[in-house]
């Protein structure tokens, strides 16, 4: 029999057995697609040839091109208009929702169903919304007598519309791991706080917020890192436009890589957005753990 | 600072089980209650009921002639500890113990006293840093009790406070709490299902059973007297044996009970009161029956089938020839071996009746 500490060769290679079907999946599917495109990022490269080094050219050129520097810009304000609302509202809802009563059961699933929906029925809905003179919203406006909003076609609003369709369509999440969060917290602290004449206020803030810390800082950085990505809302919804105020840096990677075959660029582009939502998500991190 | 708590007709019904039924009860000031039942009994409920941490179906709770239960939990001027401490786990020791007394805008020099005098009343002075969760059950345990004290309260209440503790602590603390309430003189509440602390702290037991209380009393007249025999078999260890009693005769005015294993037992226990045409049991505890001299005349025989050996007493397990077991007790100097053949001998002063009702009749004096 061999000791608990040392295992026999046989074990190691049975061990190692197990997570093969991950690692190559990791191997193949993430790593070496990441290395592969910081390298084309040096390169000129089409579809047609070999690549040729050229340094960095394609960097350069990106931030010279004022579209691209228009939807980073584009890329952190919709994730500034997204993120907060999707962790406050998620928040909000989780604690109005956390009891065992079937109606916040069946709540909780309505909110958390359209999560599940595809991101071309989620735009199909809002469209709907938003269609100018016969949606729901200009039925709205004109119940109260107000100016329509061009919600898709003003360049103030196209942006916006798009943010609060995703903040619809996203909510779920958010909302179903603070829905766990709060339900790790044993019910007799919330009774010493009553006995302890704590305000609601006082109680939320002295209580539940430290309590779920942690997945407060975990729900933010998966959002920051999903919102980044925004490309599919935006291309259906308002296709970037008016005059590219609502187009985003993957949809600017999308048509230099797939529409204009200028594959270095666009891999450039991505490494970019990478550092971006890698130090996004790392000061969010950083940020949380310093109060914490 | 010490309050009289009075429960007027308490009921308590969760989606039509009714929990508690009809309670009715006074608690002194300044004295210690136990609250003593089965799990299930409702006890903890009562406990949060006083607290406000629990709704009320019907019925009343006051406190020194105010009513208490129109109140909310911290309006009440009512600390609890509850059975997993329940600490803060977020703030120090120190935020724990003061955080009741900032949320009413305590004035800073008052918290900063009662908080040291606490800390040194509980020996806990170099925790006041400390996170919850660095500190041991036992330290919990107080640092919960000194978040209770520096509330000054009227009354105290105890949800099993020690059962998260191991036995060595639990006597140690279960003393120290005895101590605490001489020292506080406050009015205590405290729920437990462990006898040997509702015995040892109690002034007054409560027991729950059954949606209602079997017993009202001083822990002496609960063991000595108990009020029905659910009482009589739930207080005390080794449980009371009982008997089915074949006839109850008159003698003196005094019942003589009738038992098929034993000799005619003349028990004190007055007939006057007792009631006729009814089928009784009857009760004796352990070190009430006692194992006999050899040689000496007995009122029952047997054979021993477990002798459990306590060190101060010894436990004898004896079966009679009916096949019939019970429980005596011998003095743990006699040498006594399993099979062997012994004489028991009732103590006649000590034996309990219970008619069909379960109601008790007891002889002697307390």
């Amino acid at each position: 029999m061999s000791s608990p500490i040392t295992l026999s060769n046989k074990e190691r290679w049975s061990n190692f057995l197990f997570i093969t079907p991950y690692l190559l999946v990791f191997i193949f599917m993430i790593a070496l697609p990441l290395f592969w495109g910081i390298h084309l990022s040096f390169q000129k490269v089409d579809l047609f040839g070999p690549g040729k080094f050229i340094g960095w050219n394609n960097y350069t050129r990106l931030f010279d091109n004022k579209i691209f520097l228009q939807t980073v810009w584009n890329t952190c304000y919709f994730v500034l208009l997204t993120v907060p609302a999707l962790v406050v509202i998620g928040l909000g809802l989780a604690m109005a929702l956390n009891q065992q009563t079937r109606t916040a059961n069946i709540l909780r699933g309505v909110f958390f169903a359209s999560t599940i929906l595809s991101v071309t029925v989620v735009t199909l809905i809002w469209r709907i919304i938003f269609i100018p003179n016969d949606g729901f919203m200009a039925m709205v406006f004109q119940w109260f007598n107000l100016d329509p909003i061009p919600f898709l076609s003003s360049p103030d609003w196209a942006l916006k519309s798009i943010a609060i369709a995703t903040i619809w369509w996203c909510l779920g999440l958010p909302m179903i791991l603070l829905t766990a969060a709060l339900q790790q917290i044993p019910k007799d602290l919330y009774e010493a706080a009553q006995l302890d004449n704590a305000s609601k206020w006082t109680t939320f803030r002295r209580i539940t917020l430290p309590s779920i810390t942690r997945t407060l800082i975990l729900v933010t950085i998966i959002e920051i890192v999903m919102q980044f990505q925004l490309f599919g809302q935006a291309l259906l919804m308002t296709n970037g436009g008016p005059n590219n105020t609502s187009r985003s840096i993957v949809m600017f990677i999308y048509d230099a890589g797939f529409r204009r075959w200028d594959i270095g660029m666009a891999a450039a582009a991505s490494q970019i957005l990478f550092l971006i939502i890698l130090v996004a998500a790392f000061a969010q991190f950083m940020i949380s753990r310093k109060k914490g | 600072m010490a309050a009289s708590i009075e429960i007027k007709n308490l009921t308590k019904a969760y989606d039509g089980s009714t929990v508690l039924n009809n309670i009715n009860f006074q608690i002194n000031e300044r004295e210690f209650i136990v609250f003593l039942g089965p799990s299930g009994c409702g006890k903890s409920t009562l406990l949060r009921m006083i607290a406000g941490l629990e709704s009320i179906s019907d019925g009343e709770i006051w406190m020194d002639g105010k009513r208490l239960d129109t109140l909310a939990p911290g309006h009440r001027n009512i600390s609890m500890v509850f059975q997993n401490y329940a600490l803060y786990p977020h703030m120090s020791v120190e935020e724990n113990m003061t955080f009741g007394l900032k949320n009413i805008g305590t004035e800073k020099s008052v918290i900063e006293q009662r908080l040291s005098e606490a800390a040194r009343i509980l020996e806990i002075e170099h925790l006041l840093k400390r996170k919850p969760a660095e500190l041991s059950g036992g330290q919990r345990q107080r640092v919960a009790i000194g978040r209770a004290i520096v509330r000054e309260p009227s009354a105290f209440l105890f949800d099993e406070p020690l059962s998260n503790l191991d036995a060595a602590l639990r006597s140690r603390t279960r003393i120290e709490l005895a101590q605490l309430h001489q020292r506080v003189n406050t009015t205590m509440i405290y729920v437990t299902h462990d006898q040997v602390e509702a015995m040892t702290l109690a002034d007054r037991i409560v027991i729950l059973n059954n949606q209602g209380i079997e017993q009202i009393g001083t822990p002496i007249e609960i063991y000595q007297r108990p009020a029905t025999k659910f009482v009589a078999g739930f207080v005390g260890s080794p449980a009371m044996n009982f008997f089915d009693v074949t006839k109850v005769e008159e003698n003196n005015n005094k019942a003589t009970i009738h038992i098929d294993e034993f000799a005619p037992i003349h028990s004190t226990i007055s007939t006057d009161g007792l009631p006729v045409e009814q089928r009784f049991e009857m009760g004796v505890r352990a070190e009430d029956i006692l194992i006999a001299e050899e040689g000496e005349e007995a009122h029952a025989y047997g054979k021993i089938i477990f002798i459990e050996r306590l060190g101060d007493r010894t436990l004898v397990y004896v079966s009679l020839a009916s096949g019939k077991m019970l429980i005596a007790e011998a003095s743990s100097k006699r040498l006594l071996e399993n099979n062997q053949q012994v004489g028991l001998n009732v103590d006649f002063n000590t034996v309990h009746l219970f008619d069909e009702n379960e109601k008790a009749y007891h002889g002697g004096e307390l």
